[in-house]
C-alpha cells in the first residue's frame, strides 16, 4: 500500500455540521507532584492559548511535556492548579465526558484492532449518541478529509494498513465527534521522514480549515517551527524557557537552553519560514536577469529554496516566477541579507 | 459378545451416559468461565493479586481428585452438585493464567487511546480490552475442557454422571462378561468427547474472534 499524498478535496471539507472551531485553554500554576518523588514533575505551569491556536510544547523527554498535556484531559490528576478549557474549569467535569470532547493522537496511534476502520473513528459519536446515519456520513467525511479513500478503507482492518495510514486514521478518530480541542502527543514520531513530513503538511493544511485548539507534544525542533503558531520550549518540571512564534524563537532565543534546541543555521531555518511573497512586503524585486540563466524558484519557495538555488547555481540572484508562470523579477542575494537584519531587529512587517 | 456387538447392543445407554458426562462437563466448564474470568479482569493488573490467583488455582488442581470429591459429599451430598463443583475448581487454573495473561498482552497504547477517548474503565474492558485478550482467553477454556473430560470419569465415585459409571462398572467386575468391553466402551467414550469437543473449539474461537484480529 502506498502512502501517496492525498489530494485534499476542498468541497468535501466543509464539515455537514458547523464545524466547532478552537476554544481557548488556560493553564493556572498547573502543578503535578508524585509521591515519594522530591520535585515536582510538573512546577506551576501557567500559560494561556488562543482559540484556534497551535501551540507546541517542545522539550527532551522527561521534561514533563506530555505529563502537562495529559493533565489536560485528566489521563493525569494535577496536584494543584487550574485548567481552563473555554472558561469551564476541567477540574469539575466528569473525566471521561471531558474526553469525549478533546480530541487525543498519540504517537503508537493506538488503534482499535478488533474493529474495523469505521469503527474506530465511530466510537466517541455513538457514545454521544448520535444517530447510525449521521456517524456513517460523518467517518465518509473524515476519511475523505485526511485522505483515505472511503469506499476502499471503511471496512478494513487497522492491520490492513501501513503506518502513515493508521496514523491518518488516529487523527480522524480524534476529530470523530468534531472536539473543539486536540491534544497530540509525538503524533507523527513513529513514521519514517517522508511519510512523517507528508503527515506534518497535511495536517497543517488541515489546521487551517478547522482552527481548532491544539497542543502538540514533540521533541523535534523542524516539526515545532514547521507546524506550531506558538512554541512553547520547555525545560525540566515544564518550566517555560520560551513561549512565543517560531519566527521569534529562531532570531531571538531567549537564553542558551533555547538555542540549544534552535542548533545549528538558525538564520537559514528562519529563512525557510518566509516565502519570497513574504519577503516582497520589505524588499522590491530587481529586474529579470538577462541574459536569462534559467535560475528560478516560484512566488510561494522559501527564501531558504531562494539560497539553496544560488549556492547550486553559483550565482548571488535568482528570478521569481508568478503564479501565472511569467518571471516577476528577481532577488538578490543583499536582498536576503537586508530581510534578515530588519527580521532581527523585529520588524513586524517581516514574518 | 465381541466389542462391536456390545456396543451396537448397549448404544441407547452409552449415548445417555456420553451426554450426561458432555453436560457436566459444559456446565463446569460455564461456571469456571464466568469465575475464572471474573478473578482474571480483578486480579491482571496487580502482579501480587495475580500471583495469588493463579497459585492459588494451581494448589487445587493439585487435591487428588477423589479425595476432592470426598470433601465436598458431607456439604453437597451425592450426583451432579459435587461433581459440577469439583470440576469447576479444577479447571480454574488455566482459565484465570489465560486471563491475567490475554489482558496483560493488550498493548498498553490501545488501552490509553481508549480512556484518553473517553471509555469509562468499565467500558473499555469491555469494549476493548476483553475482546482482545479473547484469543488468549477462550485458549484457556479449551485446555482446561481437554482436561475435564478425562476427570469428569471420576463423578461415578459420587454417584454422579457420566461414562465413568460405565468403566468403573467394568473395571469392578474384570473377567466377568462384558466387564472389558464396558471399560473400552467407556474409556473410548471419552476420548471421542474429548476430541470431538476440541473441534468444536477451533469453530468457536474463530466464530467469537474479530476478524481483525486475524488479518
Amino acid at each position: 500500500m502506498s502512502d501517496q499524498t492525498p489530494t485534499l478535496d476542498k468541497s468535501r471539507t466543509q464539515l455537514a455540521a458547523p464545524a466547532a472551531h478552537g476554544v481557548g485553554i488556560e493553564l493556572i500554576e498547573l502543578t503535578k507532584q508524585y509521591a515519594g518523588q522530591r520535585a515536582p514533575a510538573v512546577d506551576k505551569v501557567s500559560m494561556r492559548i488562543a482559540p484556534g491556536e497551535m501551540v507546541m510544547f517542545l522539550g527532551p523527554s522527561g521534561c514533563g511535556k506530555t505529563t502537562t498535556m495529559k493533565m489536560i484531559n485528566r489521563l493525569i490528576e494535577p496536584t494543584s492548579g487550574q485548567i481552563l478549557i473555554g472558561g469551564d474549569d476541567v477540574l469539575r467535569l466528569d473525566p471521561s465526558e471531558l474526553r469525549r470532547r478533546i480530541g487525543y493522537v498519540i504517537q503508537q496511534i493506538g488503534l482499535f484492532p478488533h474493529m474495523t476502520i469505521a469503527e474506530n473513528i465511530g466510537l466517541v459519536p455513538r457514545l454521544l449518541g448520535w444517530s447510525k446515519s449521521r456517524i456513517a456520513e460523518r467517518i465518509g467525511e473524515l476519511l475523505d478529509l485526511v485522505g483515505l479513500d472511503p469506499s476502499v478503507y471503511r471496512d478494513r482492518y487497522p492491520r490492513q494498513l501501513s503506518g502513515g495510514q493508521q496514523q491518518r486514521v488516529g487523527v480522524a478518530r480524534a476529530l470523530a465527534a468534531d472536539p473543539p480541542v486536540m491534544l497530540m502527543d509525538e503524533p507523527f514520531g513513529a513514521t519514517d521522514p517522508i511519510t512523517r513530513e507528508h503527515l506534518q503538511n497535511e495536517f497543517k493544511r488541515l489546521q487551517q480549515e478547522l482552527r481548532k485548539t491544539i497542543i502538540f507534544v514533540t521533541h523535534d525542533f523542524d516539526e515545532a517551527v514547521r507546524l506550531g503558531d506558538r512554541i512553547a520550549v520547555l525545560r525540566e518540571r515544564s518550566e517555560i524557557a520560551q513561549f512565543d512564534t517560531p519566527e521569534k524563537i529562531l532570531a531571538a532565543p531567549a537564553d542558551d537552553y533555547v538555542a540549544s534546541f534552535v542548533g545549528s543555521a538558525a538564520a537559514i531555518r528562519r529563512m525557510g519560514l518566509t516565502s519570497v511573497a513574504d519577503a516582497l512586503r520589505v524588499v522590491r524585486l530587481g529586474p529579470v536577469s538577462t541574459p536569462a540563466h534559467g535560475i528560478t524558484v516560484e512566488l510561494e519557495s522559501s527564501i531558504r529554496d531562494a539560497i539553496d538555488a544560488m549556492l547550486r547555481a553559483g550565482r548571488t540572484q535568482v528570478d521569481v516566477r508568478a503564479a501565472d508562470g511569467t518571471l516577476a523579477g528577481s532577488l538578490a542575494f543583499d536582498q536576503v541579507c537586508e530581510l534578515w537584519a530588519r527580521a532581527q531587529a523585529g520588524e513586524p512587517d517581516v514574518r | 459378545m465381541s466389542f462391536l456387538e456390545y456396543v451396537e447392543y448397549n448404544l441407547d445407554d452409552l449415548v445417555r451416559l456420553a451426554a450426561e458426562h458432555l453436560l457436566v462437563v459444559v456446565i463446569a466448564l460455564l461456571i469456571a468461565a464466568v469465575v475464572g474470568v471474573t478473578i482474571g479482569v480483578l486480579t491482571w493488573q496487580s502482579a501480587r493479586w495475580s500471583e495469588v490467583a493463579t497459585a492459588t488455582s494451581g494448589a487445587l488442581l493439585t487435591i487428588p481428585s477423589l479425595a476432592l470429591l470426598a470433601l465436598l459429599i458431607p456439604i453437597f451430598g451425592l450426583g451432579w452438585t459435587p461433581a459440577v463443583i469439583a470440576l469447576a475448581i479444577y479447571s480454574l487454573l488455566p482459565i484465570v493464567r489465560n486471563t491475567v495473561a490475554g489482558l496483560r498482552a493488550v498493548d498498553p497504547a490501545v488501552i490509553e487511546a481508549a480512556s484518553g477517548m473517553g471509555l469509562s474503565r468499565r467500558r473499555s474492558m469491555w469494549q476493548v480490552q476483553m475482546p482482545l485478550a479473547w484469543p488468549v482467553i477462550i485458549t484457556g477454556v479449551r485446555v482446561s475442557a481437554q482436561m475435564l473430560f478425562a476427570i469428569a470419569t471420576i463423578a461415578a465415585y459420587v454417584a454422579g454422571p457420566g461414562l465413568g459409571n460405565e468403566i468403573f462398572a467394568g473395571l469392578s467386575r474384570l473377567g466377568a462378561a462384558n466387564a472389558l468391553n464396558k471399560a473400552i466402551a467407556g474409556t473410548l467414550g471419552v476420548v471421542i468427547l474429548a476430541l470431538a469437543f476440541d473441534a468444536a473449539f477451533i469453530l468457536i474461537r474463530r466464530f467469537t474472534t474479530s476478524r481483525g484480529l486475524r488479518v
